[in-house]
């Protein structure tokens, strides 16, 4: 039997597909006859990208831009990873990549946003990671404005940031070198708490915590979805390996 | 009571999604909820790869590319009713000329169960013809050194699986027509020990289908592509292949 959530495909083309659910306990196997080909205008369709394109213009509907000078690049794939972009440091100081959505800030955080990276850091020394929401690409100075989670050397926290005034989650967790992590970053319904996650690759929670103050959700105070990483140091060495990375809201849209 | 795939709106914020289907119990109809199918990105499954072709240009079918063998080309020409969006790939003057769309990295599939390749294209001639579909490495008309796929040699179809430059093939074969549709499917089981190869009419009917249970690239290094390439060995400018859809899925659930 398959799993709940798993769908299977009918044997004959242009059929319904099912998916197997659960309903007041009981496992079904349903017939879902139009849902794969449905457009929700009520909903932000999720953006999500496994960084399985070759080149540099095929992570669509994200882009990559560099800092001064790093390189980002695929890497071989893993069974359970299929698709990976490393960002690795130059020679030169504060350099590195990042992944992003919009030149310019444009996401005006409304609530339910919720923003998600599978990341691996080849190495911590010197390391200053990024993701989330926020709006400055050189990661050398704090964002604007924006709402994310950091890794500086190998501690981990979470940030917001409203108009300059940055305020950090009075926890923090110890990354570890060449490990898998998932990346959270979540956005309470009425905007006034933001939640961050760290999971390891089996989906147990590692570490969270949250910040209820500085969440930029005025006019004026838009972001970006970003992930990136740089080496404070001048020297060369993978940084970040992004496997995958969505940007969604639960929030549903007026529109 | 709401029609059948009805999408209606919660008033609440951050529910999970009421969506009306059809059910198999005994009663029929049901609501049930279905919140993740819709409202969540899903980090345990590979987000599926799908182009309908139905754009002109090749930065619209990301996260595919399109890369030139010689002096082929590969552009969008007239759609069909039943094919809306259909790309051609056509020869150069020169021998061994053709295109590929692909992933374009020879390292973006490691085969691990669960993966599928699905393609529905026609070849306008098959005089002179090699096609390659499915996973592998290679976007010159060298052979690939890991694979597993179809490959058109005229009009003979074959399935194979390739892992450091030692090739498995299917025992049998299938004759296709120049000018048909088909749809194509390479499919890895759950343990990836054995790759399905069908190919199918537009009507759904499997007009052939085999197996291949040795020479699958799973070990680490054995990395591969996804792409379908078409290419003519001989020296005159002709159309090749037409392609309506393609689709890369892995229907493993992914631990990370």
């Amino acid at each position: 039997m398959p799993r709940i959530g798993e769908y299977t495909e009918a044997g004959a083309p242009n059929k319904e597909s099912e998916i197997v659910h659960s309903l007041d306990g009981i496992t079904r196997k349903t017939k879902l006859k139009y849902v794969p080909f449905m457009v929700f205008a009520g909903k932000m369709w999720p953006l999500q990208c496994d960084m399985n394109g070759g080149g540099s213009s095929q992570h669509a509907p994200f882009t990559i831009a560099a800092i001064n000078g790093g390189t980002m690049a695929q890497i071989a794939s893993l069974a359970d990873h299929p698709g990976i972009w490393r960002i690795t440091s130059a020679a030169g100081a504060n350099s590195g990549y990042s992944v992003v959505l919009f030149s310019a800030s444009k996401i005006l955080i409304g609530g339910n946003e919720i923003a998600e990276f599978i990341v691996r850091f080849p190495s911590v020394t010197s390391l200053t990671a990024r993701g989330g929401f926020y709006d400055e690409n050189t990661m050398t100075v704090p964002p604007t404005d924006g709402a994310w989670i950091e890794v500086n050397g190998a501690t981990l926290v979470g940030k917001t940031a409203n108009n300059g005034a940055v305020s950090t989650t009075g926890s923090s967790y110890a990354v570890s070198a060449n490990t898998w992590y998932r990346l959270k970053v979540e956005v309470n319904e009425d905007a006034t708490q933001v939640d961050f996650y760290i999971y390891d690759a089996s989906g147990t929670e590692l570490w969270s915590d949250s910040l209820a103050v500085n969440i930029p959700t005025a006019t004026g105070r838009e972001t970006d979805f970003r992930c990136g990483a740089i080496k404070t140091a001048a020297t060369a060495t993978d940084m970040m390996d992004v496997d995958w990375l969505a940007f969604y809201c639960l929030d549903p849209q007026t529109r | 009571m709401a029609k059948i795939s009805k999408y209606p709106e919660d008033t609440a914020p951050n529910p999970h999604k009421f969506i009306l289907v059809e059910g198999l119990a005994r009663d029929g109809k049901y609501k049930t909820k279905m919140g993740n199918l819709t409202a969540l990105a899903f980090r345990n499954r590979m987000n599926p790869v799908y182009i309908e072709f139905d754009v002109d240009a090749a930065a619209q079918i990301s996260p595919l590319d399109v890369v030139a063998i010689g002096a082929g080309t590969f552009l969008d020409i007239t759609d069909e009713s039943a094919h809306p969006g259909v790309w051609r790939i056509t020869s150069g003057a020169a021998a061994n000329t053709g295109s590929n769309v692909t992933l374009n990295g020879a390292s973006a599939v490691l085969i691990g169960g669960g993966e599928e390749a699905e393609f529905v294209v026609r070849f306008p001639t098959t005089t002179n013809l090699v096609a390659r579909i499915g996973f592998h490495d290679t976007l010159t008309t060298t052979a690939p050194v890991d694979a597993v796929m179809l490959t058109a040699a005229g009009t003979t179809i074959t399935g194979s699986c390739r892992a450091n430059n030692v090739q498995s093939n299917t025992v049998t074969t299938y004759t296709i027509s120049a000018n048909t549709w088909y749809r194509m499917k390479v499919v890895v089981n759950s343990d990836a020990t054995r790759v399905d190869f069908y190919v199918y009419d537009m009507a759904g009917t499997l007009l052939w289908t085999d197996s291949v249970t040795t020479n699958i690239p799973t070990a680490a290094g054995r990395e591969t592509g996804f792409t379908a390439q078409a290419y003519k060995t001989t020296i005159t400018a002709a159309n090749i292949f037409d392609i309506d859809w393609l689709a890369y899925r892995n229907e493993k659930v992914l631990t990370r």
